[in-house]
C-alpha cells in the first residue's frame, strides 16, 4: 500500500514535470504571417489630451485575424510600453481588422513617442513598431 | 493625385530605406552609422531598410519582406517576431532600434524632410486629406488647412463611431507629412 502510494506519487511528480517541459518548450507563435498578409502600425498623435496609435493587419483572403496596439514612450534612451498596455481588436472572418489605442498622457510634457503593433491569424503573428514622433501633451 | 501619391509613398520609402540602410551598415561591424547629406533617393533609403532588416534577422530574429504601406508610403516597414514581453532588453524591440539607430535613421529623417510638400502641392494633398476623412465618417467642418496636427487629431478622436475613429487616424498617418513637426526628433 505504502509502495503504491509513493508510486502513485513519482507518477504524478513525473506527469507534472512532463506537462512542465511540454509548458516550457511549447513552440513560439511564427513570426510570419501568411502569405498575402501586412502589418501596418500609424505614427502616433495627440490632440494634446490623448496620445493615439493604430495597428492594421490586412490580407488579400479572408481569415481569423486579430490585432492589438499599443503606445511607448521614450524615456532616456529606452522605449517603454507603460502605457495601459495593448488594446485589442479580433475579426472571426475577413481581410482585414483594426485596433487602435488611445492613452491619457496627461502630465507626461513632450517626449517621444511611437506606435506598436502586433497581430495575426491564430499562430501565425508578428510585430512591428511605427516611426517616432515628439509630442506635446 | 497617382504621381503625387508615388512621389509621397517614394518619400516615405526612401526615409525607411535610409533607416533601414544605415541599421545594417551598423550591424556587427562597430562602425558608425552613415552620414547623410543632400537628396537620398528612393533606392537608396529602401537599400538602407533592406540593410537594417538584415541586422535584426542577424541577431537572430525572423523577420518579414519590407512593407511600402506604412505612413501613407512614404515610410518603409519590416515586421518582426514578437517577444513575450515587448521591455525584454534583449527582444527584437531592442535589436530593432539598436539597428534602425545604427543604419537607418539619419537617411530615413533625410529622406522625410526631402518630401515635406509646401505651397500648392500642400494644398492639393490637403484636399485629399479631407476627401479621406469625410470618407472615413469624420466631420471635417472644423478644420481648415492652417489647422495643427493636434486639432485634426482632436476632431477625429472625437468621432462617436470606433470604426471612424480608426479610419480617420489612418487618413491621418497616410498624409502624415503634411504635419511634419515632431517627426524625427533627436
Amino acid at each position: 500500500m505504502r509502495r503504491t502510494r509513493r508510486s502513485t506519487a513519482a507518477f504524478v511528480t513525473t506527469v507534472m514535470l512532463i506537462l512542465t517541459v511540454m509548458t516550457v518548450s511549447a513552440p513560439a507563435a511564427s513570426a510570419a504571417l501568411p502569405s498575402g498578409c501586412s502589418i501596418a502600425v500609424t505614427v502616433p498623435s495627440t490632440d494634446g489630451v490623448f496620445v493615439t496609435s493604430s495597428t492594421k493587419i490586412t490580407c488579400s483572403a479572408s481569415y481569423a485575424l486579430w490585432a492589438r496596439a499599443a503606445v511607448d514612450e521614450k524615456i532616456g534612451a529606452v522605449w517603454n510600453n507603460v502605457q495601459g498596455g495593448w488594446s485589442t481588436e479580433a475579426s472571426t472572418s475577413g481581410t482585414t481588422v483594426t485596433a487602435y489605442k488611445s492613452f491619457n498622457c496627461n502630465g507626461h510634457g513632450t517626449d517621444v513617442w511611437r506606435g506598436r503593433g502586433k497581430g495575426g491569424t491564430g499562430t501565425n503573428t508578428t510585430e512591428t513598431t511605427s516611426g517616432s514622433v515628439s509630442l506635446t501633451c | 493625385m497617382l504621381t503625387r501619391r508615388w512621389v509621397t509613398r517614394s518619400a516615405v520609402s526612401w526615409t525607411t530605406a535610409i533607416a533601414l540602410t544605415a541599421i545594417l551598415a551598423g550591424c556587427g561591424s562597430g562602425e558608425p552609422g552613415p552620414i547623410v547629406t543632400g537628396e537620398v533617393t528612393l533606392a537608396q533609403y529602401r537599400g538602407a531598410v533592406e540593410r537594417a532588416r538584415d541586422c535584426v534577422a542577424r541577431e537572430g530574429f525572423e523577420v518579414s519582406e519590407i512593407n511600402d504601406g506604412n505612413a501613407g508610403g512614404l515610410l518603409l516597414t519590416f515586421s518582426f517576431e514578437s517577444g513575450a514581453d515587448p521591455n525584454d532588453p534583449n527582444g527584437p524591440s531592442a535589436a530593432f532600434d539598436s539597428c534602425y539607430a545604427e543604419h537607418v535613421e539619419e537617411i530615413e529623417r533625410a529622406w522625410f524632410w526631402g518630401n515635406v510638400p509646401t505651397g500648392a502641392q500642400r494644398d492639393a494633398m490637403y484636399a485629399e486629406f479631407l476627401v479621406c476623412l469625410a470618407d472615413a465618417g469624420i466631420d471635417v467642418t472644423p478644420l481648415t488647412p492652417s489647422s495643427t496636427k493636434e486639432q485634426v487629431t482632436g476632431v477625429i478622436l472625437g468621432a462617436p463611431e470606433d470604426d471612424a475613429v480608426s479610419s480617420g487616424l489612418w487618413c491621418l498617418d497616410d498624409f502624415l507629412v503634411l504635419y511634419p513637426d515632431g517627426m524625427f526628433p533627436e
